[in-house]
């Protein structure tokens, strides 16, 4: 998927004109997984929009397989089966009397016959870890973790290429956060499926993303490996942002004078340094 | 006596058929007893499910006990005669902040809620201007809400209770939206109310990092209060967080792993100041 020049003003030729996305360029490959972060307000949901259509760019080109999406013939029903987008608290999209019918919801409005339709759900429901006797569970009686997991498959049974999740994480305790971006971690490792992670907690996508894409006031400010992107410190704290807690512990190590990888960014990664270091003093 | 005291509370859903035949109760609070002291800052954790919302609701009257006595400033909730007065005492701030703004300009949603309690307009004004400053948006009066951050509207929110001039405030996951940036003003304020005003803060939260400087945690699963004690104490019990469905703070738990890494590091860190001071007396 490509974006050139992507540029969306909201209420263009009023007074309340807000220019939302500016001059984007982007270049998405096939299994990609990539943390898009910015503060609240800084174009993001914005531009995950434009990706599967929603949204028409006010001006710039917008590419699917090299094709144009908005070009004559191209068949953007098509294109939100396979770029599918999970938005904020999906939850809240539930609406069906059993869990199974409501995930059947995305593939029959693919136009997919019942067999079809019906193995996907299966599948999907499969694939995000949900309980086989709750499958005719109303989807109103389940926790938020499970919740959520439903809403994820409604999107998974569509069969989508690129998946775009829209703060997934948002509200749930901390085993439900662990669970999910696992779930997540796991359609990428096993499907090759290219992960859009929408965050605005570096701790969430820096374990998991190996592109990050920072927004800010509707441009692109940083795209590179998390690493390189969180050595913008000071810059990325006036944009609302903080780096992930574990690099902030380095940081202070190595400001006291230890000699640690302050570019660190998981629990994992951070102890093995300091147990090297421990180590290497005491032997 | 405690501001807020409960007594063998409990809370039930009762779920019903087509006919009104019961078909399922859940106890959603189970046998709490707690004693909030004036001038308190509490905070309440717990998975997804485990009660803490129901719990906040009754403090604040919008549910009534099925079992037990709950009392606000030494008034039972369950006495329809105080509903006014508890809702006054006892204020709420709820996780999405566009649920709870209903004012076409800041200053009108903060003057809400003491019009509602009937105060003289002339001091409306003063309760208004008085709040917004405390929070810091007096410059804002005059905007629009929705032109706001998040964090801005959920300190617009807070200014909304404070100017009904309440002994208490629950926090109902109010950082659950919010970047970064917005989370920490809003954790800043609720701290400077408390430190300054000595308002009685109730935060219900899924980040740990924001409960390090209550007084005291109470943990809560399957309905019932789990753990009590500092900071300290309750996350010095990583694991049996963890097997309640939650974590600790990032620099507790590299002092965990780093002390079961064999390094000699005591118990009870909190903040990577604490981990730095630690690591220094031992490498």
């Amino acid at each position: 998927m490509t974006l050139e020049h992507v540029n969306c003003i909201y209420s263009a030729d009023t007074n309340h004109s807000v220019h939302a996305l500016k001059d984007i360029c982007l270049n998405i490959d096939d299994g990609e997984f990539i943390g898009l972060i910015g503060h609240t307000g800084c174009g993001k949901s914005t531009l995950v929009q434009h990706l599967n259509g929603l949204i028409r760019p006010t001006d710039g080109l917008i590419t699917y397989d090299g094709q144009d999406i908005y070009g004559k013939g191209f068949n953007r029903k098509e294109l939100r089966g396979k770029v599918g987008l999970v938005f904020q608290y999906p939850e809240h999209q539930l609406f069906e009397n059993d869990v199974f019918a409501d995930v059947c919801f995305g593939p029959t409005n693919l136009g997919l016959d019942r067999k079809e339709v019906e193995l996907r759900a299966y599948e999907a429901l499969h694939a995000v870890g949900f309980p086989d006797e709750d499958f005719y569970s109303s989807p109103f009686e389940l926790s938020g973790g499970q919740k959520r997991r439903v809403a994820i498959a409604g999107v998974l049974a569509m069969k989508p290429r690129i998946l775009i999740l829209d703060e997934p994480t948002a509200g749930l305790d901390p085993k439900g956060r662990e669970d999910i971006l696992e779930l997540i971690s796991r359609l990428h490792s096993e499907n090759n499926m290219t992960i859009i992670l929408v965050s605005h907690s570096m701790d969430d996508v820096a374990g998991y993303a190996k592109r990050l894409i920072v927004m800010d006031h509707g441009s692109i400010a940083y795209d590179d490996v998390p690493q390189e992107v969180f050595r913008n410190v000071r810059e990325l704290e006036a944009m609302g942002l903080a780096l992930p807690e574990v690099t902030y512990i380095m940081r202070t190590l190595k400001r006291n004078g230890y000699d640690v990888d302050d570019t660190l960014t998981t629990i994992d990664e951070a102890v093995d340094a300091i147990v090297d270091l421990y180590k290497s003093r005491h032997s | 006596m405690g501001i807020i005291e409960t007594r063998k509370l409990a809370y039930e859903y009762i779920r019903r058929d087509d006919e009104g035949n019961v078909s399922g109760i859940t106890r959603a609070v189970d046998d709490v007893n707690i004693d909030v002291r004036p001038g308190e800052f509490i905070a309440i954790l717990g998975h997804n499910g485990s009660g803490k919302s129901t719990l906040a609701k009754q403090i604040n009257a919008i549910l009534t006990p099925s079992e037990g006595e709950i009392y606000v400033d030494g008034m039972n909730v369950a006495d329809p005669s105080k509903l006014w007065d508890i809702r006054q005492r006892a204020g709420m701030v709820f996780q999405n902040p566009d649920n709870q703004i209903i004012g076409q300009l800041v200053e009108e949603d903060v003057g809400f809620g003491p019009e509602n309690l009937g105060v003289p307009t002339n001091e409306i004004w003063e309760r208004v201007n008085e709040s917004l400053k405390m929070m810091q948006m007096l410059e804002y009066s005059k905007h629009s809400p929705n032109k706001l951050s998040g964090g801005q509207k959920q300190r617009v929110s807070i200014a909304g209770v404070l100017a009904m001039h309440p002994k208490c405030i629950i926090f109902d996951e109010p950082t659950a939206m919010l970047d970064p940036h917005g989370r920490k003003e809003v954790i800043r304020s609720a701290r400077a109310l408390n430190d300054v005003e000595k308002i009685t803060i109730i935060l219900i939260t899924h980040y740990m990092e924001e409960t390090i400087y209550a007084d005291r945690i109470f943990v809560m699963d399957k309905g019932r209060i789990a753990m009590e004690g500092t900071p300290k104490e309750v996350f010095s019990q990583v694991e049996k967080l963890q097997e309640l469905r939650l974590g600790v703070p990032q620099a507790t738990l590299v002092a965990y792993r780093l002390k079961q890494a064999g390094l000699p590091i005591p118990d009870g860190i909190l903040t990577r100041q604490e981990l730095r001071e630690a690591l220094k007396a031992c490498l």
